[in-house]
């Protein structure tokens, strides 16, 4: 039984031994794997910019190439208002008081028993009692006294000095005799200062009479007494006339327009000041008639020493806004206090406003028309208001900033030199001059003006500089030379605005440009002088800018992709890592990457392919001087069919080892149009639609697989 | 430290390599009679190296109770040698050498299989009944795989060779069958016919099939592009790893022998791993069928590569070719053995001789059939050997030797079916190590 149980524990442990048996490691074997890595198409399209190349009838290729060297934006200058303000004085120069009537009546009645009064006169004024309703003679009488009449005002004002007014007397007989010497006079009841006298030498029985006068400068009183002082008369004559003891002498009394100097009153509601003035701007030489103002604001600042509240209100006469509102300003301005004046400021918007500048009367320049208007209401509360009582008001017109002006914009002249880019494409920019000779390149340019104004433009000089820093200035020497000679320009019509663009053309014949365009230029210096208005103003004040209008001068140039290549060089730098992981890389052992390139392109290539390290140390050449075959040209010197071009970079352990830190790459091939057509060689060559490169990079690795 | 495991792993795999016969048959006068027998063990022969062992219940016992443990390990192929065979297994590096002797013998279809089985097993005989039970845990891993030769290539020598032309990747199959074989069975004998069967319940932990019938690739000169297509189903278990005991499969197996003893005769028809497992819990598809051109990571814009290059990577390049994932249940068949065998029993002056003749066939893609001849010797002093011949299936010529030593208590068996490649796995295909140790009481 022992022996039993040491097999079985044996057996046990033998199954348990195998049993734990575990694997862990990988299967690893060399195997050579060739796979594309990369490929890409090169078109004439992938080295310069779709939207300047155009093909010709031939499937030729040309460049289109526009540049604006230089943008004026004149309207920004040209249209320019300066900041300025309207600040004024104004005193109260209407104040008013309301029209006092006053009137008085002395019946015949009256009249005897004032004689009776009299005692020299007793017995005539008896007589006229007894012969109440008789038909009878009324003797003469003499110096008849009558009773003064009050007038209280002191309800409207209590002392006013009058700058202007109109007083009317009315003096009605209604008495059945003539009168004579009717005396009157109108006094300060309290000063018992007289404000008038006068007298009626003979006034018929029935009949009235007016009497106008004007008192300015006098000061009158809230109490005034109105007297007729004496009269007479001669009696009826002997004749018989009906004695009726209510008939009347009225005195009848209008004081109206009353304008004051001072007053201390319970003023009515009234315009104290109202006022149309007109404000003249100097812009130079500018003569506008017309401002759409695209933004802008009005601010006004008030300060007033009237003692009473005022409403202002302020116009500019001909500006308004899109939907036909006119420019209107209201302010409230509390009432002084005391020596304290009262200030407000309000600020309006004036964006979207168009507004005139040609004055009341439609013939003047840069002129604002403004109505001004200060009104007070009546309050019922007396106050002390003075015509040298003053409001300031000072309007700011503050960041007009016209969107379209219109008028004479005057005569400037602007010098502008500076630099512009300037590359029909940026692969060119590494190269020497004539690395790359175009074959009949032309050269236009156009000022393109936005502005209706007439101009003139200058280019006084045009240079341009490539990438090594070679200039090579544009000299012109044609019978009509757009170098250094002035261009006159048309100006642009408005509704719509239409640019008015002109063009002048050079001629490769008369000028270097083809030593221009071939220095490929990265940029180019300029020197223009740009005139306006060369001739005047000619009266008609048709100038009209936009805040947007610009004047371009362009360079248009066109050429002909027809071209000779001597060493012309791209480079380029990117980003490069030979396989994403290290994984990847670590189980490379060596190998070869081959670059296939099948050529269209009439152009022989030189390939340089360098690797660099994250800190730009040069790992590795990997290609140096590698050829690429250029396309096959037929008789007619165009490629009919690619070449292809196998380049080998050996890869081996170590270089693989050093490639795991290259992460960046720099590829420089250099193109010659020289080709193996003896008949092509030293020709310009058109580069067409149909010519590509098709490049791929593929590998041939020894790749150590795990598994 | 890889290269230590790598050898102890074949160490253990030898060791304990499982017996390819393990039946024992009492071979002059217990061949009647299936009682207990006390006298020393009679000798014994290999009854089949191709599925003997594989299930003891096909063996009759010589005691009231058995226990042994079997451990087999067997590859087979046409064209793979052992030791190319033995460095994939075993994670160890494939060198050229390797590579090119399996290119030199590989015919247009490569086949490949292998199989490990070890475990234990339990029997009772009721000498009352005549019947024997049978208990029994196996661990089972059994791989094969059919390919071109192309696809050999491919794999194992790149692309490169195939320049200009196309690699053949049609008729791959591959399957990785991992699992833990439960079983249970009786079998009865009236000392002529005797019948046996057992029903096993199978823990799949791990499984991985690939099929792909139809395919190419198209390497053009220099690598300028790849022309691919592949027409595949490839599924999964599960993905990663899977442990031991995970249950990812279910599945049922059977096996059913039946035979006629006379007393210097013996001819038996059987059936085994008659079954399938279910994989249902995490299971992963692969469908394709599809034919794509890859030129490469395009630039479109080479004045302005910066970046372009940095996207660039070889495993995302093959990315592009992963077929569709789904995760449906799918199921695998076991490599179900029919196999028929004659042996003869002869009497020698002091020994006895077994010549047994046996074919079968596997339901694996393109096996056919295996035959074999083997002649057992059965010496009087406990110890037995047999040398075997056999050709056919996915093998190339088998040679094998046997030997074994029965005691009063034990019995051990240790032998292989192919000699010339577990002797010169450098240079032959197939191997084989099996042993087996069984205690009777």
């Amino acid at each position: 039984m022992k022996n039993r149980v040491r097999i079985f524990t044996l057996l046990l442990l033998g199954f348990a031994c195998f049993s734990s048996c575990q694997r862990d490691a990988n299967t690893n074997w060399a195997t050579d794997i060739v796979a594309p890595l990369a490929s890409t198409n090169l078109t004439i399209k992938n080295l310069i910019k779709d939207s300047i190349l155009s093909t010709n009838s031939d499937s030729s290729l040309s460049i289109s190439y526009q540049n604006t060297i230089y943008e004026l934006n004149l309207a920004d200058q040209y249209i320019h208002i300066p900041d300025t303000s309207i600040g004024k004085k104004y005193t109260v120069d209407s104040l008013v008081l309301p029209d006092i009537h006053l009137s008085y009546v002395t019946s015949l009645g009256q009249m005897a028993q004032n004689l009776i009064s009299t005692g020299s006169q007793s017995l005539l004024g008896y007589y006229l009692i007894g012969h109440n309703g008789q038909q009878s003679t009324i003797p003469p009488i003499s110096n008849l006294p009558v009773a003064p009449f009050n007038f209280d005002a002191s309800s409207i004002f209590s002392r006013a000095t009058l700058s202007e007014d109109s007083i009317l007397l009315y003096i009605d007989n209604e008495l059945p005799i003539p009168l004579q010497n009717v005396s009157y006079e109108l006094r300060n009841t309290v000063a018992n200062t007289v404000i008038l006298s006068d007298n009626i030498s003979y006034l018929p029985p029935f009949t009235g009479t007016y009497r106008w006068y004007s008192l300015p400068g006098i000061t009158i009183e809230s109490s005034l007494n109105l007297k007729v002082t004496n009269f007479s008369s001669p009696g009826s004559n002997g004749n018989l006339v009906t004695i009726d003891t209510s008939n009347y002498l009225l005195v009848k009394g209008y004081i109206y327009h009353i304008r004051v100097d001072s007053a201390v009153a319970k003023f009515a509601s009234q315009d104290i000041i109202s006022q149309n003035q007109e404000l003249t701007e100097q812009i130079g030489e500018r003569k506008f008639t017309y401002v759409d103002a695209q933004s802008g604001r009005l601010r006004v600042a008030i300060s007033s020493a009237v003692k009473q509240p005022l409403n202002l209100l302020y116009k500019l006469i001909g500006a308004y806004d899109k939907n036909g509102h006119p420019l209107t300003a209201t302010s409230y301005v509390p009432a002084a206090v005391g020596n304290q004046l009262s200030t407000v400021t309000q600020i309006y918007d004036l964006s979207g406003f168009a507004i005139n500048l040609t004055g009341t009367n439609g013939s003047k320049f840069n002129t604002y028309t403004q109505v001004i208007n200060a009104h007070i209401d009546s309050n019922g509360v007396q106050t002390s208001i003075s015509s040298t009582d003053s409001i300031h008001i000072q309007y700011f017109l503050e960041n007009i900033k016209p969107r379209y002006i219109k008028g004479y914009a005057g005569r400037d002249t602007v010098h502008y030199a500076g630099t512009s880019p300037f590359s029909i494409s940026s692969i060119f920019g590494a190269n020497v001059a004539n690395a790359l000779r175009f074959n009949k390149a032309k050269l236009s340019v156009s000022i393109d003006n936005g502005l209706g104004i007439d101009g003139q433009v200058t280019i006084n000089n045009l240079t341009c500089i490539n990438a090594a820093g070679n200039a090579v200035s544009l000299v012109d020497h044609a019978a009509s030379p757009i170098i250094g000679y002035p261009l006159y320009i048309n100006r642009a019509t408005d509704f719509p605005l239409t640019s008015a663009i002109s063009t002048f053309t050079l001629s490769s014949t008369t000028s270097n440009f083809a030593d221009f365009i071939s220095n490929l230029p990265t940029k180019v210096n300029y020197d223009v002088s740009i005139k306006t208005n060369p001739g005047g103003n000619r009266g008609r004040y048709d100038d009209f800018a936009y805040i947007d209008s610009k004047m371009k001068v362009n360079l248009n140039v066109n050429v002909p992709l027809s071209l000779i290549a001597n060493n012309l060089t791209l480079m380029d730098s990117f980003n490069f890592t030979l396989a994403y992981s290290q994984k990847d890389v670590a189980n490379i052992k060596d190998g070869t990457l081959h670059l296939l390139i099948d050529n269209k392109f009439p152009l022989q290539a030189t390939v340089t392919l360098l690797a660099y390290d994250a800190g730009w140390h040069l790992i590795d050449t990997l290609l140096s001087g590698a050829q690429v075959s250029p396309g096959h040209l037929n008789s007619s010197c165009r490629a009919d069919q690619s070449v292809r071009s196998v380049l080998n970079i050996p890869a081996s352990a170590s270089l693989i080892d050093r490639i795991r830190a290259v992460t960046h790459a720099v590829l420089r091939v250099s193109f010659n149009t020289s080709s193996s057509s003896t008949t092509c060689n030293g020709q310009y060559l058109s580069i067409y639609s149909d010519y590509n490169i098709a490049a791929k990079i593929t590998a041939d690795l020894n790749y150590k697989v795990k598994f | 430290m890889r290269y230590l495991l790598s050898i102890l792993l074949w160490i253990a795999i030898a060791s304990s390599s499982s017996a390819q016969d393990s039946s024992r048959v009492v071979a002059d006068t217990a061949k009647s009679c299936n009682c207990y027998v006390s006298e020393a063990p009679a000798p014994t022969f290999s009854e089949s190296h191709t599925y003997a062992g594989l299930s003891p219940l096909l063996s009759q016992p010589s005691g009231a109770n058995s226990l042994q443990l079997d451990v087999d390990f067997s590859n087979s192929s046409n064209a793979v040698t052992t030791m190319f065979a033995g460095a994939f297994l075993t994670q160890s590096d494939i060198t050229d050498v390797m590579k090119n002797r399996v290119m030199a013998y590989a015919p247009r279809i490569i086949k490949y299989e292998d199989e490990l089985k070890a475990g234990l097993a339990y029997k009772h005989y009721f000498k009352d009944r005549g019947t024997t039970l049978y208990l029994s845990y196996y661990h089972r891993n059994i791989r094969n795989l059919t390919t071109t030769r192309d696809a050999f290539q491919l794999v194992f020598f790149g692309n490169k060779p195939f320049e200009g032309r196309t690699a053949d990747l049609s008729d791959i199959h591959f399957s990785n069958l991992m699992y833990n074989q439960y079983s249970i069975g009786l079998s009865k004998s009236d000392g002529h016919f005797f019948i046996g069967a057992n029903i096993s319940f199978l823990q799949g932990f791990n499984n991985q099939q690939l099929n792909n019938t139809s395919g190419g690739l198209y390497t053009a000169p220099y690598g300028d592009y790849l022309n691919m297509s592949y027409n595949m189903v490839f599924n999964q278990a599960t993905v990663g790893a899977s442990h031991f005991f995970d249950m990812n499969g279910v599945g049922i197996s059977g096996d059913l022998k039946v035979g006629y003893s006379s007393e210097r005769s013996r001819f038996t028809f059987s059936i085994q791993d008659l079954g399938a497992i279910g994989w249902g819990r995490h299971p992963v598809n692969y469908t394709g069928d599809t034919s794509l051109t890859y030129s490469g990571f395009a630039i479109s814009d080479i004045t302005n590569i910066s970046g372009s290059f940095n996207g660039l990577k070889l495993d995302s390049t093959f990315n592009r070719l992963i077929p569709r994932q789904t995760n449906n249940s799918y199921s695998t068949s076991l490599p179900t053995t029919i196999q028929v065998m004659y042996s003869r029993l002869f009497k020698l002056k002091r020994s006895s001789m077994v010549l047994t003749f046996s074919v079968n066939t596997k339901l694996l893609p393109k096996y056919y059939a295996y035959g074999y001849v083997k002649t057992s010797f059965l010496l009087h002093d406990g110890w037995s050997t047999s040398v075997m011949a056999g050709g056919g299936g996915y093998s190339l010529f088998d040679l094998g030797f046997d030997i074994g030593r029965s005691y009063k208590f034990f019995d051990f068996i240790l032998g292989s079916k192919n000699l010339i490649g577990s002797i010169l796995p450098m240079y032959y295909p197939g191997s084989s190590v099996y042993a087996r140790i069984a205690a009777h009481f």
